[in-house]
């Protein structure tokens, strides 16, 4: 513990170094691109987070994969995902041409450039990053907390995507265009399937509950 | 041990992720919009200043440039004005 902490210092210290001392060069587009790669590649891997959190659920992938390969993968690429998100957002830091404060970067709807798609953007990330923290504060917060806080996860996930659709610049482009049909394909069907599965639960555990001999002795 | 265990597959995954990243950064970084496309788009932006090529008239008793020279015409003294676009909707 005392060992993620100690490099999770020198990186947060490593990183305020790294972005007073770039701030004085001039990076040209690079920033620019770096933001549009970030945010493309942050957006496939929060799908992939999603749609492994969905195999979970719904048990799809048993038979498959071990169930503990897929949580590890959920896990790991949640964490790939909000590491790019950050990358995406302190990217904005060092173009010059929108030039955005921090403020505006992690302050909702504050962005003076197209502020609802901007602002959606940042309550995505906050969103996700919000459920990030909450799988090691799973004890501290209890089952119920956790699991409610993890239905953020889709709003966090369709504010991405309207993020990305609104205030991406690269939707026209054929790969882009088609990784958000796919993965919001992917996450309906699995979503759908979770639901109609909980739904079936339900009605299993209601239908048990009226069968039970108790519940016969109580209607006799 | 689930951390041992999946750790070349998290490596992996990774190493994907940069290649991806660095990848995507040089294409975009690399990638400028024709100008026609630009003129459409909302978020034009102009990056490089205006330039400007004065074209005297034949006949003027200035010596014309060999810029000038290579691109006059018969028309009597205009200004032309080229500018580059760039569009971040490249």
């Amino acid at each position: 513990m005392k060992a993620i902490a100690g490099l999770s210092a020198i990186f947060v210290a490593s990183s305020v170094l790294g972005v007073l001392a770039m701030q004085a060069a001039d990076l040209g587009h690079v920033p620019w691109a770096l933001n549009r790669a970030s945010g493309l590649v942050a957006f496939a891997l929060l799908s992939l987070s999603v749609i492994t959190g969905l195999l979970i659920s719904t048990k799809s992938s048993d038979g498959l994969m071990s169930r503990l390969f897929v949580f590890e993968m959920h896990q790991f690429l949640s964490v790939l995902s909000v590491v790019l998100i950050g990358v995406h957002i302190a990217s904005l830091l060092f173009d010059e041409y929108l030039g955005f404060t921090a403020l505006e970067l992690v302050v909702p709807f504050l962005s003076p450039y197209q502020p609802l798609a901007m602002g959606v953007g940042v309550v995505g990330a906050w969103l996700c990053a919000i459920t990030l923290a909450s799988f090691w504060m799973r004890a501290q917060i209890g089952q119920k907390a956790w699991r409610m806080l993890h239905y953020a996860t889709f709003a966090g996930y369709g504010a991405s995507l309207w993020h990305g659709i609104a205030a991406g610049t690269d939707t026209r482009m054929a790969v882009v265009y088609w990784m958000y049909i796919g993965s919001l394909a992917v996450v309906a069907a699995l979503t759908t399937l979770r639901i109609s599965g909980y739904r079936k639960l339900m009605a299993r555990a209601a239908r048990a509950s009226r069968t039970s001999p108790a519940a016969r002795a109580a209607g006799e | 041990m689930a951390a041992t265990r999946y750790q070349g597959m998290r490596l992996a995954i990774s190493g994907l992720t940069a290649a991806a990243v660095v990848a995507g950064t040089a294409y975009f970084a690399g990638t400028v919009a024709p100008a026609a496309e630009a003129e459409g788009t909302p978020d034009v932006v102009d990056l490089a200043p205006a330039t400007t090529t004065t074209v005297p008239a034949t006949g003027t008793s200035a010596a014309p440039s060999a810029t000038a020279q290579a691109t006059a015409t018969a028309t009597p003294t205009k200004t032309k004005t080229t500018t580059t676009r760039r569009s971040r909707a490249s």
